[in-house]
């Protein structure tokens, strides 16, 4: 996309995100109100924002994976929680254009949900462990499925899912799937209590032998993989934006508060061990942008990324967030601690985002033991 | 939201401390009595912690997230019934006798479950630490007196200690900080006593406390040189309680504003005159500030708990989460470090013992009196009038002065200072790393993993940040060298 456009876009972006979310999100935090992102959804609708990696023949803004990134950046400085809701369906869209075209008729603008709000999408990736099993079994040109998914985001507020499972009679072959929430033999299991995102609720769907539907298999034999590992790619690559965006918030909050705060003598952003502190925040916050931006330098939607790389980058900037989060809390003193301030928030949701998609040691040894 | 099926930490078969601290070893052979005191209180504290406190945390957490003000009186009721919160009045004074090496068991093991919780219940003996710094016989008589009465019938008798102000924090804590602060609060000399305005802020009990220590200036031109040491019933007219606040974690534990309009305080009250307050905060930061990192060590072998039970029973395919080798070099990776802090914050607890406070309970004049007194004479009014006349009131002072020095408590302000930050990093890292093993799933509410996350925090700010901590830990250690 043109320069000029990616930059209004990102321009129009901050400014609902100052206007929409920063004020409300910590409310929204403390009582964990999903209406509110319903809300915030609705509005967002207008500028077109859930419609932004979606093609322009169906009115969307045809913004590439990095600009999306770009964008859940900016969206996590004022909000990592609702970002994230944004983040599972950007996932979930781009996975859909490499899908067959019959299949990206659910980006119709007439696609939106009872209330007349654009559809919200989320993805579910394959079972690591088998305590929840889920499988699928092939029956003419329907599947049957039963058992549990993996935890997702948005469990309560998705409309549908992009869904990734392996078959139960061979487990070599996977399917990519749409799964409509309503549908007969899908159910939401009860959302995880977590500390943090907790806008985007997380869960699991359970399924009693719901049947998909042939148009509803979104992909199956050599396309399925390519696409669960680009829709990894992009979600890891996604997850390094957000962590970024909410590293970002947190370092400017204490800058603006070391600025202020006087403490032994003279304004706490004079002392050193503050310097040191604030300076190894925007090393980490520029090392990471970096790490995320590389992740989806290859734009190569229909072909395989470079999975590795944006582990790497959830991995990096992830860790560096919960750092930068914490030190941030530090700067503060006893105010960052306190909700009102709204540093805590950012500590508590970058943990989570550092959680996602499997933790960062488990994600460390698999990218080498999967490859080998 | 615990297994009891493995036998580790909390949920271990019996006291452990020679165990797991095998230099006790050498004391145990030497004192074995006082060895045994602190076993028992391990072994005591433990079960208060499991039968007691771990059904409800997780349910005290939750009422304070939807209400601040929200405290379990029938827990706190229960630790009473057993005198945890008075654990160091002498024990034939009605308390339970337990030295500094005892008192890090309890706080360890409390903090294991809930360091919010722990702190209810362990807060308390601000009010007889706080006493103990001037040691005027007469005050310290009433001050034990009142807590063992209030214990006797079941009342709470809580304690503040209200050094923060809305521009201070640090700058309470240090000597050349507290030269340049901006104070919010001000006292003024008045008829009969003094009279004090001004606001506090982040009170632990602030909201619950009868009493409360204070350390205002008289002066906010010069603070340093003209702060004092107040003790203040939160009855009086003009105090009350502003906002309690909303926090991250430490939910249980309450956490106010309070303010003073015009608060009258007698001349018997004035516990420190000005120029001495500094020197009284510095001193209860030398006790206090190991004991942080006690509790820091606590949390973090309480979430290292969790994490095992969760890892232990998280099937992966054909094995378990545990089986991982990734998982096992994690554990033990914490492991090593909850060791390695823990013979540090012990090391701490038995240094207090041997060198500062509670060499008052081993004095000759003291133990002399608790063992040939009689309990009923011990407690009795007239005994306290007597503590209270000139000469013994002063005796107590000159007595502890002797004992504890200024180097002394700026000897302690180092180590304790050191073992904070090491407990307290501990306990952040450790809940990270946890965190990093349970993954979402182990994330929620549920398993408690979460909360001891939220609480870790706020234990590298309270009592000192650990940044100020190691400007103390530099200028006790390295600036007389240099």
């Amino acid at each position: 996309m043109a320069e000029e456009i990616i930059d209004k876009i990102i321009d129009e972006c901050r400014k609902f995100a100052v206007n929409e979310i920063r004020e409300p999100s910590l409310r929204a935090d403390l009582s964990s109100d999903t209406d509110w992102v319903v809300r915030v959804w609705e509005k967002s609708g207008q500028l077109g924002l859930p419609f932004l990696p979606i093609p322009e023949y169906f009115d969307g803004a045809a913004c590439s994976p990095l600009e999306c990134a770009l964008i859940l950046d900016l969206l996590a400085e004022e909000c990592a929680g609702i970002a994230s809701v944004y983040a599972h369906h950007f996932t979930a869209c781009i996975a859909l254009l490499m899908a067959d075209d019959n299949h990206q008729k659910r980006f119709s603008p007439d696609h939106t949900d009872k209330k007349g709000l654009p559809v919200i999408f989320s993805v579910i990736f394959p079972q690591e462990s088998n305590d929840n099993s889920l499988w699928c079994i092939k029956n003419n040109d329907h599947l049957i499925i039963k058992g549990t998914s993996q935890i997702t985001g948005g469990i309560v507020l998705a409309d549908g899912f992009v869904m990734f499972l392996n078959d139960a009679r061979d487990l070599d072959k996977l399917y990519c799937l749409w799964v409509d929430r309503s549908a007969k033999g899908v159910t939401t299991g009860e959302p995880l209590q977590l500390p943090g995102l907790k806008v985007t609720t997380f869960g699991r769907l359970h399924f009693d032998d719901a049947v998909i539907a042939h148009e509803n298999i979104i992909a199956c034999g050599q396309t399925a993989p390519k696409m669960l590992r680009a829709a990894q790619s992009i979600y890891y690559g996604f997850i390094g934006a957000l962590a970024i965006g909410a590293a970002r918030g947190a370092f400017q909050k204490a800058m603006k508060y070391a600025k202020e705060r006087y403490q032994f003598g003279k304004q706490i952003v004079q002392h050193q061990e503050i310097q040191r502190m604030l300076g190894t925040m925007h090393v980490n916050i520029t090392v990471g942008t970096a790490a995320y931006r590389q992740a989806f330098e290859d734009q190569r939607v229909k072909f395989s990324f470079v999975v590795p790389e944006a582990i790497s980058a959830k991995i990096f900037c992830t860790d560096a967030a919960i750092e930068i989060a914490m030190d941030a809390i530090q700067i503060h003193g006893g105010y960052g601690y306190m909700h009102e301030y709204g540093i805590e928030k950012i500590m508590r949701d970058v943990k989570m985002l550092q959680l996602l998609g499997g933790t960062n040691p488990f994600l460390e040894v698999h990218q080498i033991a999967d490859n080998i | 939201m615990f297994s009891t099926d493995i036998k580790f930490g909390l949920f271990a078969a019996g006291p452990d401390l020679v165990a797991t601290i095998p230099a006790l070893g050498k004391l145990d052979r030497y004192c074995p009595a006082y060895i045994r005191t602190a076993e028992d209180a391990q072994g005591i504290a433990r079960g208060f912690a499991r039968k007691e406190m771990l059904p409800k945390v997780l349910e005290i957490d939750e009422k304070c997230s939807k209400d601040p003000r929200y405290f379990d009186w029938n827990l706190w009721k229960k630790a009473n019934d057993i005198k945890l919160n008075i654990s160091p009045i002498p024990e034939k004074m009605g308390g339970l006798g337990w030295n500094a090496l005892a008192n890090a068991a309890l706080v360890e093991e409390l903090a294991s479950v809930c360091l919010a919780s722990a702190s209810n219940i362990t807060f308390n003996t601000f009010g007889l630490l706080g006493a103990m710094v001037e040691c005027r016989t007469g005050v310290v008589m009433k001050i034990i007196h009142e807590m063992v009465d209030a214990q006797k019938k079941g009342k709470p008798l809580f304690w503040s200690w209200a050094i923060t102000e809305p521009s201070a924090g640090t700058d309470m804590e240090d000597g050349r900080a507290m030269a340049t602060m901006r104070p919010s609060t001000r006292a003024k000399k008045v008829p009969g006593g003094f009279t004090i305005n001004g606001r506090k802020c982040f009170i632990t009990n602030g909201s619950l406390a009868h009493y409360v220590i204070a350390n205002i200036p008289f002066d906010m031109s010069v603070p340093r040189e003209s702060m004092a040491t107040f003790l203040i019933p939160t009855d009086t007219r003009g105090f009350s309680v502003g906002t309690v606040e909303r926090k991250c974690g430490q939910k249980a534990s309450q956490t106010a504003e309070i303010v003073f309009e015009d608060v009258f305080v007698p001349e018997e009250n004035l516990w420190e005159p000005p120029g001495r307050g500094l020197r009284h905060t510095r001193e209860i930061l030398s006790i206090t500030r190991g004991f942080i990192g006690v509790a820091g060590l606590g949390l973090a072998r309480g979430a290292l708990t969790q994490a095992i039970t969760f890892a232990s029973q998280k099937k992966i395919r054909d094995h378990r989460l545990i089986d991982e080798e990734w998982v096992q070099f994690i554990i033990a990776d914490l492991l090593k470090r909850i060791m390695t802090v823990r013979h540090a914050c012990y090391n701490f607890a038995i240094a207090l013992d041997t060198y500062h406070l509670w060499r008052m309970f081993e004095a000759v004049p003291i133990r002399t009196s608790l063992k040939i007194l009689p309990q009923n004479f011990l407690l009795s009014t007239s005994l306290r009038a007597l503590a209270q006349r000139a000469i013994i009131d002063k005796a107590g002072t000159f007595y502890k002065n002797r004992l504890v020095t200024d180097e002394t408590v700026e000897s302690f302000v180092k180590h304790g200072s050191a073992v904070k930050v090491a407990g307290t990093d501990l306990a952040v890292n450790v809940i990270n790393r946890v965190a990093d093993i349970v993954g979402l799933e182990g994330m929620s509410r549920r398993h408690g993993i979460e909360k001891f996350f939220r609480d870790a925090k706020i234990t590298q700010i309270y009592e000192g940040t650990n940044q100020a901590n190691r400007i103390d830990l530099f200028e006790n250690e390295i600036s007389p060298l240099i």
